[in-house]
């Protein structure tokens, strides 16, 4: 037994300054991360600035603040990773270079993962606390979008101002780049959900197929079962009328999602596809598009990724 | 010595106790008697309440539909609509929207025969309505059939 303890006394004695001579070599090996110039920043209230600031530029902008810390490989390695990822999706330094639109989209989406807690991503506050978010500081976020968003209201209102509709003009099934084609079967299906956005003026019909339906009413949605289908029929909001009333307007979009976990294994699942305007136009010239709507889902993941069904408070 | 076991076995297991606890807290739970069927009926149009909080689609048969979306407004016997309401509330997992909570009421209008006229028929199926039934039967009749985009199946 002691002969035992000896030897792992002895191994234990050459392994150590074997691994400290390892950890030095790594340090020739731990990347630089460079700070690009700043060429159109974020330029928002200096309130929601701060927020910013302290919670994401570290990796989403060009004025990354690595510390001591973070530059001792391997951790190293893992950060310069996180940071040129970050930048990738989102660059905080290059705000100016997005759309209107694309930076409303942008902070809409920045808001809800903050709010459900997504980012900071919590291993990298677990080191970095000075980069979390309050509860007042994610109000203070939420009060900046909605603000941004709300437009005014018009001042006369006529009593019946929805639309009067016309069928769009029949043609053949249109087709998205990754061989979902549209369907009209949903009109016959039940509707799960009946839902507004504020943040982009629209209203949405969920409607499920009966595999879909069957499955919510088991709870049997992680993983959702093979040959579920949900199909989102967005229309356009009209201004409010004098009792509050906001009637659906003109067609917007159909998007659609198919449930098959082999086929679209990478993308939880669950096939995507849009089509725009009544000429049912698909949206996505790449494959990629998929895995834009797939990493916006991931918000819903508890959902089995889907966001808009019933559930209790 | 058995003390330490214990420890080093909570230890160990700690991370994956605190991610099952995140993991059952975060799950919403459904409530599929939220989803309303009427067998027969398509959808005409849906609108929401800003003030009342409540979301709304209204249903039809065959007959309802093709009068919803016709210009003119010319009602036969044999409609039937159904608006059905329900509460509304923040979705819990995008802020920013809006989905419909529990069922509040559904109302009923059917167009009958009264001679030569046609009359419509006011009902509540489920729930409450405190407004004058003429003032629902004219708000219902007076929505009409949304855009749905249509395509000849290949």
């Amino acid at each position: 037994m002691k002969r035992i303890t000896r030897s792992r006394s002895k191994t234990l004695l050459l392994a150590g300054p074997l691994i400290a001579v390892t950890i030095l070599l790594l340090q020739f090996t731990t990347p630089e991360i460079v700070n690009p110039p700043v060429t159109g920043p974020f330029a928002g209230p200096d309130s929601v600035t701060t927020i910013f600031q302290h919670a994401c530029y570290d990796c989403h902008s060009n004025e990354s603040n690595v510390r001591w810390y973070d530059k001792i490989a391997p951790i190293s390695w893992k950060v310069a990773a996180d940071v040129a990822e970050a930048r990738a999706h989102l660059n905080f330094s290059q705000w100016d270079s997005l759309s209107h639109g694309e930076q409303l989209s942008k902070l809409w989406y920045i808001v809800n993962m903050v709010d459900q807690g997504r980012m900071p991503l919590p291993s990298y506050t677990a080191v970095h606390p000075s980069a979390r978010v309050t509860d007042e500081e994610i109000n203070t976020l939420k009060r900046y979008v909605t603000a941004l968003t709300s437009q005014p209201k018009p001042a006369v209102i006529k009593p019946v101002a929805h639309t009067t509709a016309t069928r769009s003009a029949k043609s053949a099934a249109p087709t998205s780049i990754n061989g979902i084609a549209y369907f009209d079967d949903y009109k016959s299906w039940k509707v799960i959900a009946s839902t507004n956005r504020f943040d982009n003026g629209t209203m949405r019909l969920i409607y499920g197929n009966d595999i879909a339906v069957k499955a919510l009413e088991k709870n049997a949605i992680n993983p959702w079962p093979d040959g579920a289908k949900i199909v989102k029929v967005v229309w356009d909001k009209q201004p409010v009328d004098s009792v509050g009333n906001v009637h659906a307007g003109k067609f917007n979009n159909v998007q659609l999602m198919i449930h098959d976990s082999k086929k679209f294994r990478e993308t939880g699942g669950w096939g995507f596809a849009r089509f725009n305007t009544p000429q049912l136009i698909p949206y996505g010239r790449a494959m990629t598009f998929a895995v834009e709507c797939y990493e916006c889902h991931k918000l819903a993941s508890s959902n089995g990724f889907v966001f808009d069904i019933p559930t209790k408070e | 010595m058995r003390y330490l076991l214990k420890m080093r076995t909570i230890l160990f297991l700690f991370p994956f106790l605190l991610l099952q606890a995140c993991n059952s807290s975060d799950r919403p739970v459904l409530a599929p008697e939220a989803i309303y069927a009427e067998p027969g009926m398509a959808i005409i149009t849906t609108l929401f309440n800003t003030e009342a909080q409540t979301t709304s689609v209204l249903y039809g048969n065959a007959l309802a539909v093709a009068a919803a979306h016709d210009a003119v407004g010319v009602h036969q016997p044999g409609e039937e609509y159904r608006l059905v309401t329900w509460r509304q509330k923040g979705n819990p997992l995008w802020f920013g929207g809006n989905i419909n909570d529990s069922i509040q009421v559904v109302e009923r209008v059917r167009a009958v025969a009264l001679g030569s006229a046609v009359d419509m028929r006011y009902d509540v199926v489920m729930g409450n309505m405190t407004e004058a039934f003429e003032k629902r039967v004219q708000f219902i009749l007076t929505l009409r059939g949304l855009e749905f985009p249509s395509v000849e199946q290949n």
